[in-house]
């Protein structure tokens, strides 16, 4: 009996520290996301669109009106294209902004005849901050003055259609829509919602949690618990292998440990100097850009390359000790994330020298850097598991790591890609872990919440496949190794 | 009453022995399309059972290739059975090739806590009984100095102090060790025998048929993967000595 109450308090105490370190967690990633939490671009903005037609000499008493359904939270800007013929002219432009239920004038502005360029956009930024949702708007081009021949016109585009559209001119309705771009920002249901979802999760972890010690304690198998009971067990082999794989690393190079600093910050170096001289990019800080591009992806590629053969070449041991498997792949992936970690440091040495600020977004670095070590354990069990049965893939690796590192845009900027291409960008896993690190050091902002999810999944989906391969061929490594 | 420590039942292993041992791809592919993998099926054991209390030393006999040391595999769990289950009921220290897990650029203070890691000892255990390890390997001077450096005698005095430091439930011996010098062959087999006969349960594999009889309480005598007989020391040994 006094075995068992002991359990029952060890349980307690645990799933204790398991839901302190989840409100932590949870309150950190609200910090560190600040605003991008509650806020992002509109995904109902509406983008230029090339004119095929002008409306005519816009003079006094003329009137060209566009009428649409908004459906942008927070419009930021509103962009009319307008010509002067690419002539000398005298009349000015007048913009309005109406809303259409209430009648309210949102905005205004008069745009002064030398602003207005050859087919170019005029913008009339809004500064109210008044939400909207599904709200009619409607978009006024007049003018004050100006002679005939003399003054501006607007463009548009007879084939586009806007949602709810009307476009008038003069009072009267014409097919098409005038060009117009709308930009604006929208509200994110993560950032209203983010005390549910802290409750929602606790609830479901406790849930789990409980279910999961119930049937533990009734002697069943529960892949939480015995991953507990595995770490502790074998926590310490783990630690001296990852300590081995460390010590030998460095043990008779005369620079030693100072390799791992060296070795990121060289390679950025030479790409530095072939790649900015091939793309005169337009990419800002590009030393940034591409170190944190590097510095992911080199952890990724040496992580795979030394697991890969952790299986095999530790045969020897394999076939006369017994240790559960998994240990080896993933200890192979641990020790390269010691160097992951270090290789860190001249990224922040880049970051101090460019001046890029260090915000509170950068608290999230341990967030991606957790989630591409656990895609790379994934991915490095599969790998191992593989290779037992086939010797080729150590070969392949060498090539699709190669594929891989150039359909990556580490040293080139994503909209080299025709659009068609983009869903090279779509599935490659690595894309994500480098833009979210991106965002953080580059721009100084956390990610959108969607990217946290992303990269959450492509991690579990990594070692969620690496995890069942690796199970289901376990048991026949010995006999061919 | 002493209870079941370990229970073999029914244990089968197969192997499958492919023609032309595919290893690559291209290979799986091309022998795929053409059907051409054949597997020759070879059994290495065949419905195995007994089980063992606590404190036996049971001896396992046979001729090469009888399945002893797939059995000994199997009871340290190093491979699954085919078929049937093993149970045991302890920790098991498997001593079956010394120092496997060494690593040559790491000095002996460092293998000997790398290698009782792999032997599954704890940090603690470890750290308490490292005096006694480097004491009774004898190699105090040496300690700091990189292994590849060591004499393989060195290097086998280190892997059978740290292999035979423990105290375990189940022990798994494939051949007596004595290594080393005359006087560290003596001392290594003293501390063999005071290992097996501590009240430990051990599985003791051997050609020698006396060190099967002065040590054993029971003994399994494998022949061609099937038990050809199993029972006590002295009717067996008799038994394999006369077909012999």
């Amino acid at each position: 009996m006094a075995e068992k109450r002991k359990e029952n308090t060890t349980y307690i105490k645990q799933y204790f520290i398991v839901m302190i370190l989840y409100f932590i967690v949870m309150a950190l990633v609200y910090v560190a996301g600040g605003k991008e939490f509650h806020i992002r671009e509109s995904r109902y903005s509406i983008e230029e669109f090339p004119a095929d037609n002008i409306v005519g000499d816009i003079t006094i008493g003329r009137n060209i009106e566009q009428i649409w359904l908004n459906r942008v939270n927070y419009i930021e800007e509103i962009g009319v294209m307008l010509s002067n013929y690419n002539k000398e002219i005298s009349g000015n432009i007048h913009l309005k902004l109406w809303r259409e239920d209430t009648g309210d004038l949102l905005a205004e502005k008069i745009v002064l005849p030398e602003e207005i360029g050859l087919n170019q956009y005029s913008i009339l930024k809004l500064d109210k901050t008044e939400k909207m949702e599904s709200v009619v708007l409607r978009l006024s081009v007049t003018s004050d003055n100006g002679e005939i021949g003399l003054v501006p016109t607007a463009l548009y585009q007879s084939q586009k259609e806007i949602e709810d559209g009307i476009f008038r001119i003069d009072g009267k309705e014409v097919s098409g829509a005038l060009c117009i771009a709308v930009h604006g920002k929208e509200e994110i249901w993560t950032g209203s919602h983010y005390k549910s979802i802290i409750l929602c999760g606790w609830l479901f972890f406790s849930l789990c949690y409980f279910i999961a010690a119930w049937r533990y304690y009734h002697g069943k198998k529960e892949p939480f618990f015995s991953t507990m009971a595995a770490l502790k067990k074998y926590g310490f082999l783990m630690e001296q292998l990852v300590g081995r794989d460390f010590k030998v690393r460095y043990k008779r190079s005369m620079l030693g440990i100072f390799w791992s600093f060296l070795n990121p910050l060289l390679t950025m170096t030479v790409q530095y100097i072939v790649f900015s001289q091939l793309f005169k990019s337009d990419i800002e800080n590009f030393q940034l850009y591409l170190l944190s591009g590097l510095v992911m992806f080199n952890f990724f590629n040496e992580a795979v390359g030394q697991s890969l053969g952790s299986i095999v070449y530790n045969a020897p041991l394999i076939t006369k000790v017994y240790v559960p498997k998994y240990i080896y792949p993933i200890t192979k992936v641990l020790s390269s994330a010691i160097n992951f970690l270090i290789s860190m440091v001249p990224l922040f040495l880049v970051i101090v020298v460019t001046r890029e600020p260090i915000t509170k977004a950068f608290l999230m670095i341990p967030f991606v850097m957790a989630c591409i070590i656990l895609f790379t354990i994934g991915v490095g069990m599969l790998l191992s598991a593989l290779m037992v049965f086939f010797r080729d893939i150590q070969f392949l690796w060498g090539i699709i790591s190669l594929l891989w590192l150039y359909m990556t845009p580490l040293f080139y900027p994503e909209t080299i890609l025709a659009p068609k291409y983009q869903w090279i960008f779509d599935y490659n896993a690595m894309h994500y872990y480098i833009k979210f690190l991106r965002k953080i050091v580059l721009d100084g902002v956390s990610p959108e919440p969607i990217m946290y999810v992303q990269c959450v999944l492509f991690s579990l989906g990594a070692l969620l496949i690496g995890g069942v391969v690796f199970k289901k061929t376990q048991d026949k490594f010995v006999m061919n190794i | 009453m002493s209870k079941k420590i370990v229970e073999v039942k029914n244990v089968s292993m197969q192997f499958k022995l492919e023609q032309n041992k595919v290893k690559s791809l291209k290979g799986f592919f091309v022998a795929a399309l053409q059907k051409q993998i054949k597997y020759e099926e070879f059994r290495a054991l065949e419905d195995i059972s007994f089980s063992v209390k606590k404190g036996e030393v049971i001896g396992i006999i046979g001729r090469n290739g009888a399945g002893k040391s797939t059995l000994l595999k199997i009871i340290s769990g190093i491979m699954k059975p085919t078929k049937g289950e093993v149970l045991v009921r302890g920790n098991i220290v498997p001593m079956l090739e010394l120092g496997s897990g060494f690593d040559y650029e790491l000095t002996g203070r460092e293998n000997i806590f790398l290698n009782g890691a792999i032997l599954g000892y704890s940090k603690e255990y470890l750290k308490g009984k490292y005096n006694e390890i480097v004491g009774f390997s004898e190699l105090e001077k040496f300690i700091n100095t990189p292994i590849r450096n060591y004499s393989s005698g060195m290097m086998m005095r280190l892997a059978f102090s740290i292999a035979t430091v423990v105290n375990p439930e189940i022990l798994i011996v494939d051949e007596i060790l004595s290594v080393g010098d005359a006087s560290f062959q003596e001392k290594s087999r003293a501390r063999m025998l005071e290992l097996m006969s501590g009240g430990t349960t051990v599985f003791f594999v051997s050609h020698d048929i006396t060190q099967i009889e002065t040590m054993c309480n029971r003994v399994v005598w494998l022949q061609d993967g099937r038990i050809k007989m199993v029972g006590n020391t002295a009717a067996v040994c008799e038994a394999y000595s006369n077909g012999i």
